[in-house]
C-alpha cells in the first residue's frame, strides 16, 4: 500500500464517521423527551432555584438563587463569601448585569446573546429555537474519557458569539457535557460543563449537580432546592438603579 | 433556564493575584492618612502544630503516617504546577527528573522544615513569584526563651480568639533601609510602643534569631526581592497567637543595643481569610490635605476593600480634591479583578491596564462604562516600595504606561502573576501562577518590577527624624499640576 493509499483513506475517515451522525434535532428530540417532554414543560410557570457553590479546593464557597417566569423574566444573584454578590437578570425590557468588577451594565453583542440563551424560558426541552442554526457533531476528544460514556454531541450556533457543544449520553440522551466560550468585557472565557445527578421533579427530568471548569478553577453548583410554579411578584425582576 | 450563571466563570478567571500564600502576610497599611490610621495584624504562616509552648514541629518517623501525608504533599504540588502553571513548557525545565531528584529528598527529610525547604527549592528552580508550598510544621521551633501560649488573658483577646481571629503581632514594621533591617513604623498604642520601640532603630534580632540572612534560595535573589522577602521573614517572625511573647534585639538612634520582650497585640479588626489566601484585617484609610486626597489600603479584596476605596475616591471629587495620592507601599496584592473597578473610577476614558495570559487563553484588564459611575478627573500619583507586588503592580503597571497616573518611591517587588492557591493533604496549600500579566506594549512587570518615575531614596536618618520622605515627594508632585 503506497503512502498515497493510506493519506487518503485517513482522509476519508472524518467525513465517514460525521456520515454516521445522527441528524441534530433527532439528538434534541431525544433529549426533550428524557426530560418530560415539551408538554410537561410547558405547563410550568415559573421556577426558583437555590445552590449551592464551591470553588474546588480554593478556599471558597457561596450560593446561588435564580428566579425565572414564563414570561421570560429571570433574576439570578450568586454570593461568594467574603469575595462579593453578582446580579444577572432580564425584565422583559432589559437584559442586565451588576456585580463589584463591572458595576451595573445593560448587557449588549455577544453578552446579551449568551445571557438570552441561558435566561430563556423553556429552553431545556426547545433548545433549537434558541440558536440560529444546530448541527450534529462528533464527541470532542477528551469527551468520552471525562464522562465514561458514548456520546452524541450537537453544535450550537449563536447569532453572536461562538459557537457551544452540546454532548448527551447516548444511551439515556441526557445531557452530559458541554463546552463553549462565556463572552466578557475582557474577551471570551472558555468553559466547560458536566452535568449530574438528574432527578424527576413535578414530571420533569433535571440535574442537580453541574461542575463548571473555566481556566485552572473548576466551580460545583448543586441544587438545594427546586420549586416550579411558585408564585414571583414582578419586582423581583426589576433591574437595580445606578 | 437551569445553569448557574457564568459571570462567576469571568470573575474566577480573574482573581487572585497575591503575592502571598498563607505565610507571608500581607503589611499593614501605609501610615500616610494619619497617625489614626489602624494597624493589619500580621497573621503568621501556619499555625504551629504545638501552641502550648512545646515544640512546633511534627516528630518524624519513616514509615510513619506522616510519611504518606509527606507524599501526598509532594504529589499534590508537584502535579498541580505540572497542569496548571501557565507556561505549558515549564519554563523548558525537566519537570520529571526534578522529581526524581527531589521526591527522595523530602521524602527522607529529618524534619519538616526542611521537608518544606526541599520541596520550595524545587518550585524555586521555575525563578517565579507566587509559587510555592506552605504547610504545618515548616517554621522552625521558637526559641525556648519564647513565650507561645498568653499568662494572661484579656477579654479582647478571648472575643477575637473565640472568633478564630487570634493572631496579632506586636506592632511594628521591619523593613531594609540603606541596607539594615530598620524599624519604618510603630503602631500607637501597641506593645511596641509601650516598649519605647522608634522608627529608625535597627533591628538584628527577632525571636532570637538574626535577621541578617535569608533562607537558601533556589537562585540569584534580585535587590528588591531580597528586601521584599526580608521584610516578609520579619512580619512572621513579629507574627503569632494574640499574647504571645516574641523578643526583640536591636540598636536604638546612638547604636546602643537594647532587646525587648513583645507581646503580640490583637488585630485592630476581624481578620478575613479570602481563597487561601493569609487571613488579613483590611484596611483603607483616608484623608484630605488641602486638594490632594490621599487614600491607602493593605489588601485588594472586592469586600470591603473596594467599597472603600470607591467611596474615598467619590468624597475627594465631591470636596474638589483636584489630585488624588494612592499610597500602595507594602500592599502585596489580591483579588486581581479589583483593579478594573478601581481604574474605572480614575478614568474618564477607555483605559486598557493590560492582558491577563493564562495556559488556553487570555483576558483583558479594561476599565468598563458601568451605570451611575462619575469618575475622578484629576491628576492621579502612586506610591511604591519594595511591598508593592502583583495586584498593586498590575494596577500600578497600567496607569503608568496609560500615563494616567504618576509613580513614586521605589522600584516595587516585580511578583506580578495571577495565581490560585490550592488545599493540599495535610492542611498544606501550594500557590500556583496560573497566569502572567503583559502591559499593552507587551511588558512583563515579573522578575522586573514597576520602574517609579521619580524615585525616592529613604535614609534611617529620615525615619528617626520621623519624615515620611515618599509622601512628601508624592505631595510635591500631586500639587504639581495645581495653579
Amino acid at each position: 500500500m503506497t503512502i498515497a493509499v493510506l493519506l487518503s483513506l485517513l482522509a476519508a475517515a472524518p467525513a465517514e464517521s460525521a456520515a454516521h451522525l445522527r441528524p441534530a434535532q433527532a439528538i434534541l428530540a431525544d433529549y426533550a423527551n428524557a426530560i418530560g417532554g415539551r408538554a410537561a414543560w410547558k405547563q410550568l410557570r415559573s421556577v426558583h432555584i437555590k445552590r449551592a457553590l464551591t470553588v474546588a479546593g480554593q478556599g471558597a464557597s457561596g450560593s446561588e438563587e435564580h428566579w425565572a417566569t414564563a414570561d421570560g423574566k429571570n433574576l439570578s444573584v450568586s454570593t461568594l463569601r467574603d469575595v462579593g454578590t453578582f446580579r444577572q437578570g432580564a425584565d422583559g425590557h432589559a437584559t442586565w448585569s451588576q456585580d463589584p468588577v463591572f458595576g451595573l451594565r445593560i448587557l449588549d453583542g455577544a453578552e446579551q446573546e449568551e445571557a438570552r440563551i441561558n435566561g430563556a424560558w423553556n429552553a431545556e426541552a426547545d433548545l433549537a429555537s434558541l440558536y440560529l442554526s444546530v448541527s450534529s457533531v462528533p464527541p470532542p476528544q477528551e469527551a468520552r474519557t471525562e464522562t465514561g460514556a458514548d456520546l452524541e454531541c450537537v453544535e450550537l450556533r449563536k447569532k453572536r458569539g461562538k459557537p457551544s457543544v452540546l454532548c448527551f449520553d447516548a444511551k439515556t440522551h441526557l445531557r452530559v457535557l458541554q463546552t463553549g466560550a462565556q463572552p466578557s468585557p475582557g474577551g471570551d472565557i472558555p468553559y466547560k460543563l458536566v452535568f449530574g445527578d438528574w432527578r424527576a421533579v413535578k414530571g420533569i427530568k433535571t440535574w442537580y449537580l453541574e461542575k463548571m471548569t473555566a481556566g485552572p478553577t473548576t466551580v460545583e453548583g448543586r441544587i438545594t432546592s427546586l420549586v416550579f410554579d411558585e408564585k414571583i411578584p414582578a419586582s423581583r425582576f426589576k433591574m437595580p438603579k445606578p | 433556564m437551569l445553569t448557574f450563571h457564568r459571570h462567576i466563570a469571568l470573575f474566577l478567571t480573574l482573581f487572585l493575584s497575591a503575592c502571598a500564600g498563607r505565610a507571608p502576610a500581607p503589611q499593614a497599611p501605609a501610615p500616610t492618612p494619619g497617625p489614626d490610621a489602624p494597624a493589619a495584624t500580621q497573621p503568621p504562616a501556619f499555625v504551629p502544630l504545638g501552641t502550648d509552648g512545646g515544640s512546633a514541629i511534627r516528630p518524624w518517623h519513616p514509615g510513619s503516617a506522616g510519611n504518606q501525608i509527606r507524599q501526598a504533599i509532594f504529589d499534590g504540588a508537584w502535579t498541580a504546577v505540572r497542569d496548571k502553571h501557565f507556561d505549558k513548557t515549564l519554563g523548558g525545565l525537566d519537570w520529571d527528573g526534578l522529581r526524581t531528584k527531589y521526591e527522595p529528598l523530602a521524602l527522607a527529610a529529618p524534619d519538616e522544615p526542611t521537608f518544606y525547604r526541599l520541596l520550595n527549592e524545587m518550585l524555586g528552580l521555575l525563578g517565579q513569584s507566587h509559587l510555592q508550598v506552605h504547610g504545618p510544621g515548616e517554621e522552625p521551633a521558637a526559641p525556648p526563651d519564647e513565650i507561645s501560649a498568653p499568662q494572661t488573658r484579656t477579654a479582647a483577646a478571648d472575643a477575637i480568639r473565640e472568633a478564630g481571629d487570634d493572631y496579632g503581632d506586636p506592632g511594628l514594621l521591619v523593613r531594609i533601609i540603606e541596607g539594615k533591617p530598620t524599624i519604618t513604623r510603630v503602631r500607637p498604642g501597641s506593645s511596641a510602643a509601650g516598649a519605647g520601640l522608634r522608627p529608625g532603630f535597627l533591628v538584628t534580632h527577632i525571636g532570637g534569631r538574626a535577621l541578617d540572612s535569608l533562607p537558601a534560595s533556589g537562585r540569584a535573589l534580585r535587590p528588591v526581592e531580597e528586601r521584599f522577602r526580608l521584610r516578609q521573614l520579619a512580619a512572621r517572625r513579629l507574627a503569632g497567637l494574640v499574647g504571645s511573647r516574641v523578643s526583640l534585639r536591636c540598636l536604638d538612634e546612638n547604636d546602643r543595643p537594647i532587646e525587648v520582650m513583645l507581646e503580640r497585640d490583637p488585630p485592630a479588626a476581624r481578620a478575613i481569610q479570602v481563597l487561601n489566601m493569609s487571613p488579613v484585617v483590611p484596611q483603607v484609610a483616608s484623608r484630605q490635605v488641602g486638594e490632594v486626597g490621599i487614600v491607602s489600603f493593605n489588601v485588594f479584596l472586592l469586600q470591603p476593600v473596594l467599597g472603600e476605596v470607591q467611596k474615598a475616591i467619590d468624597g475627594f471629587r465631591a470636596r474638589g480634591a483636584r489630585s488624588i495620592i494612592i499610597d500602595l507601599r507594602g500592599n502585596p496584592g489580591g483579588i486581581g479583578a479589583m483593579v478594573i473597578p478601581l481604574a474605572t473610577r480614575l478614568s474618564t476614558a477607555p483605559l486598557t491596564l493590560g492582558t491577563i495570559v493564562y495556559r488556553d487563553f487570555s483576558n483583558t484588564l479594561a476599565t468598563t462604562a458601568s451605570l451611575g459611575i462619575k469618575p475622578f478627573a484629576g491628576r492621579v500619583v502612586i506610591l511604591t516600595d519594595e511591598g508593592t507586588a502583583s495586584t498593586s503592580e498590575i494596577f500600578t503597571a497600567g496607569l503608568q504606561e496609560a500615563k494616567r497616573a504618576l509613580v513614586v518611591g521605589d522600584t516595587t517587588a516585580g511578583a506580578a502573576l495571577g495565581s490560585i492557591i490550592e488545599e493540599l493533604p495535610g492542611g498544606a496549600v501550594v500557590q500556583i501562577p496560573v497566569a502572567d500579566f503583559k502591559t499593552p506594549k507587551g511588558a512583563s512587570i515579573e522578575g522586573r518590577g514597576v520602574q517609579p518615575d521619580r524615585r525616592v531614596f529613604e535614609t534611617r536618618a529620615g525615619f528617626l527624624a520621623g519624615h515620611d520622605v515618599v509622601l512628601d515627594a508624592g505631595l510635591d508632585m500631586a500639587k504639581a499640576s495645581h495653579p
